[in-house]
């Protein structure tokens, strides 16, 4: 097999973060390579690297035996690199047939043909390209309108009309419905087949990994640290420390006092519709919290878990539905208002203060003094103390990402609102917070933790709720959840 | 269909025009018209490009000023002149693009005014050249622009066929390119779309007809101002595409007949009609956020979308 993409020793920086350093691997042509490795690992800017969306810092990228790595985007595309993004990245306001048309009309380098009707060029291909996709039912809709699921299978279509023979894809199932799932499958399957596409794409699904990757490359704190056929990098030893084997982690499960849900209601949630604009994202959804409890909401990606939180504290209220905090209605306050109530939130994208030291970023969030001192935080996350000084932009991932929990805590919160708190730490840290929000819970706070991890969140929590399609899908303890082989399935792809 | 007949019949109106209306309204109808093709020109980058032109007065001005000087310094024929004064809009589009392509969002907008500033200080103080804020007036042209009814055919035909060269350009691959673009310029990047290209011909088009709309103020008014190329100019385009509708091809046209009638006719019993033009854009901002022609053509969409429903009614998913 002839070499198709190379990639060798790359790195990355970002404001001194070092996203990937040291990354290679190669596709030959024909073949289906998958990166896997833990969120943050440095995938997805890899990617960027290898499609010209980012320029490296170091390093070389090789493209059909030709140097790539200072060529812009667009020219790469033209080469035969083509590509999706991992948050769907369509033309929202085009129709669906404009925008896969518009692909079809840069791949024909018509884009400067000016004073003919657009509808003279490239019109079949472009109704091919829905055909093997199947959207063509949909053709006419605007492309924002689609669900989640079709703006992803767009994303491909769009790959598709620069007739690539790399094509690569960033997490292309994530937050698609099973069948979704299963047909977006067979399709790269097929186009890989058929015509000999070559493929890159990165997944966390691991079933779809070991099922449609030809070579696994796995990254870990931006270096490929291993590559082989499936069989050979699951049974890897280093592989399954740094990766797989974050799953199961030791420690027996902390059931609460108040485990089995009765003591106070603290939060109550009733029958939530939710919107983004347009797009309803919430379906009457219901959950409840009792003082005391840690609860697990789980679901994949894009199944509303987010967007439930956000819709409690406020940060994107809901159309339809009550949220009561003992007893209070808060649905029309501000967020800062329900933060003031006692609700602390940790959002899944961190959001600390850049610009301001570690130090400032916990004084900025005092609310009202309580258990939470600055010295109770600083011991239950050493580093913090070790960097008080240091600003928040030089903080790495993880410890960016107990600085938001730390912050959240010295507002003295009643209850604890925690959005993927495991999401982009190293399996290692994953189990010294499993072990932080074990002693949290000890404390008597009360949790509602969002979580993709779902491992970690049924040996923190009591009982929870398993969200899909923004719909609540299942209720109950986590013995029963694990008894429950239906919901596991279908709806946390266990 | 109908919209074929619509046209048709406003195609007559502009024909029939200076044979009915009283010579005052046909001189109006044809500053709507030139002011039309000026906001359309602006709103080729800005609603279908998705660029902060801010300072889309600079090209109309530099187009009206090329005429202007090239007739009576340089004693150029009208119609040498006439053709000098767009491709001097798009050189112009074509030099300050080149740099605002390179910037983003709100700084394209803001190295666009401080360029635009510079043109307009030059024309303001070259007095030799420019007539310095004086202007220059009583601009001799062919007899034939002497008269109401021949600057209004100039204006009429160069307007009609300027409106549907940029109709074309907005239906053409190079369009739906810059649609795709103002949508998700990444996206378009990574299917091998030049970007910083497409935005750079699309500011020399515009820039282009926007001259066009400039020497044809010129054989209207005979005359030319620095105010042409003053930022309160551009912000009045830019007014005029949000209130026509600025994802539609016909809003900006119907928002410069807003603003110019109103300045006209209700300028001519108040000086406070700027009054009236704010209170309705309060109106228009929270009444119809996508203005006059984008409410409309919504609506529409909608009646069509409901009674074609039976036909399509297989394509519902379940």
């Amino acid at each position: 097999m002839a070499e198709l993409l190379r990639v060798e020793d790359l790195h990355r920086s970002f404001n001194g973060f070092p996203a990937v350093r040291g990354a290679s691997l190669s596709v030959q042509a024909g073949e289906v390579v998958a990166v896997i490795g833990p969120n943050g690992a440095g995938k997805t800017t890899l990617f960027n690297l290898v499609t010209g969306v980012l320029l490296p810092d170091r390093g070389r990228v090789v493209f059909a035996g030709v140097d790539v790595t200072r060529w812009p985007a667009h020219r790469r595309c033209r080469a035969g690199v083509s590509r999706t993004f991992q948050i769907a990245n369509v033309f929202p306001r085009l129709t669906v047939f404009d925008n896969v048309h518009a692909a079809c009309l840069a791949h024909a380098r018509k884009g400067f043909e000016l004073f003919r009707p657009a509808s003279r060029f490239a019109v079949e291909q472009a109704w091919e390209i829905l055909e093997v996709t199947g959207l063509r039912g949909q053709a006419h809709r605007l492309a924002g309108t689609l669900s989640h699921g079709d703006q992803r299978i767009l994303e491909i279509a769009l790959a598709l009309a620069s007739r690539p023979r790399l094509l690569v894809l960033d997490e292309p199932t994530a937050g698609m419905s099973p069948e979704e799932t299963a047909s977006t499958l067979q399709l790269i399957a097929r186009l890989n087949r058929d015509h000999g596409l070559s493929v890159l794409f990165c997944e966390h699904d691991m079933e779809v990994v070991f099922s449609t990757a030809h070579r696994v490359v796995v990254m870990h704190q931006g270096r490929t640290i291993a590559s082989g056929p499936p069989e050979q990098v699951r049974a890897d030893p280093e592989v399954q420390r740094a990766y797989l084997g974050g799953e199961e982690a030791e420690g027996p499960p902390v059931r609460s006092q108040a485990a089995g849900g009765a003591g106070k209601p603290m939060l109550q949630v009733e029958g939530l519709h939710t919107y983004y604009g347009l797009s309803h994202v919430l379906f009457d959804v219901s959950l409840q919290v009792q003082e005391g409890e840690a609860v697990f909401l789980l679901g994949r990606n894009g199944a509303g878990k987010s967007t439930t939180l956000k819709s409690v504290v406020g940060l994107v209220p809901p159309r339809r539905g009550a949220v009561r905090y003992r007893g209070r209605d808060v649905v029309g306050l501000a967020p800062h208002a329900v933060a003031q109530l006692g609700v602390g939130y940790v959002p899944d994208d961190r959001r600390i203060f850049p610009d301001l030291t570690v130090w400032e970023n916990l004084e900025v969030a005092v609310r009202r003094h309580g258990y939470w001192t600055f010295d109770r935080v600083f011991e239950l996350f050493p580093v913090l103390r070790e960097k008080r000084h240091h600003r928040g932009s030089h903080l790495s991932g993880g410890e960016q990402k107990m600085l938001a929990i730390a912050r959240a805590l010295v507002g003295n919160p009643d209850l604890l609102l925690l959005d993927e708190p495991m999401e982009g730490l190293a399996p290692r840290l994953v189990r010294v917070l499993e072990d932080r929000i074990r002693q949290l819970k000890a404390t008597g706070l009360t949790v509602l933790l969002a979580e993709q991890n779902v491992g970690a969140a049924l040996r923190l929590a009591d009982r929870g709720y398993v969200i899909d399609d923004g719909r609540i899908r299942f209720e109950g303890t986590v013995e029963e959840l694990q008894a429950n082989h239906e919901v596991r399935r279908r709806y946390l792809l266990l | 269909m109908s919209g074929r007949v619509l046209l048709g019949l406003a195609l007559a109106a502009l024909a029939a025009a200076p044979a009915v209306l009283p010579p005052f309204f046909v001189y109006l109808l044809a500053l709507v018209l030139v002011t039309g093709l000026l906001a359309t020109s602006l709103n080729l980058v800005l609603g279908y490009g998705g660029l902060y032109q801010f300072h889309h007065g600079v090209f109309y001005g530099i187009g009206a000023y090329t005429a202007a000087v090239g007739i009576t310094r340089l004693g150029w024929p009208a119609w040498l002149a006439f053709l000098a004064g767009p491709l001097a809009a798009g050189l112009a589009g074509l030099v300050i693009g080149f740099f605002c392509v390179r910037l983003s969002r709100l700084y394209f907008g803001m190295l666009q005014l401080s360029l635009g500033s510079f043109v307009w200080i030059v024309a303001l103080r070259w007095y030799p050249v420019t007539g310095g804020d004086n202007g220059i007036h009583g601009i001799p042209l062919p007899p034939v622009l002497q008269t109401l009814p021949g600057a209004y055919a100039l204006v009429a035909g160069a307007v009609v066929a300027s409106l549907a060269a940029l109709r074309a350009v907005v239906r053409s691959p190079f369009g739906l390119t810059l649609q795709a673009i103002r949508d998700n310029p990444q996206r378009s990047e990574v299917m091998g779309v030049d970007v910083r290209a497409h935005q750079l011909a699309a500011i020399v088009l515009a820039a282009f007809f926007a001259g066009v709309a400039g020497v044809l103020y010129v054989a209207l008014e005979r005359s030319v101002f620095p105010s042409m190329l003053f930022w309160v100019l551009s912000l009045e385009i830019l007014v005029m595409c949000l209130l026509g509708g600025w994802f539609t091809f016909s809003g900006p046209l119907v928002g410069a007949a807003v603003v110019v009638g109103l300045r006209t006719l209700a300028g001519r019993y108040t000086e406070y009609w700027t009054l009236m033009l704010g209170v309705l854009l309060i109106l228009l901002i929270f009444f119809l956020p996508e203005g006059i022609m984008g409410h409309l053509q919504r609506r529409w969409n909608a009646y069509r979308a409901l009674s074609a429903r039976p036909a399509t009614a297989g394509d519902v998913r379940g």
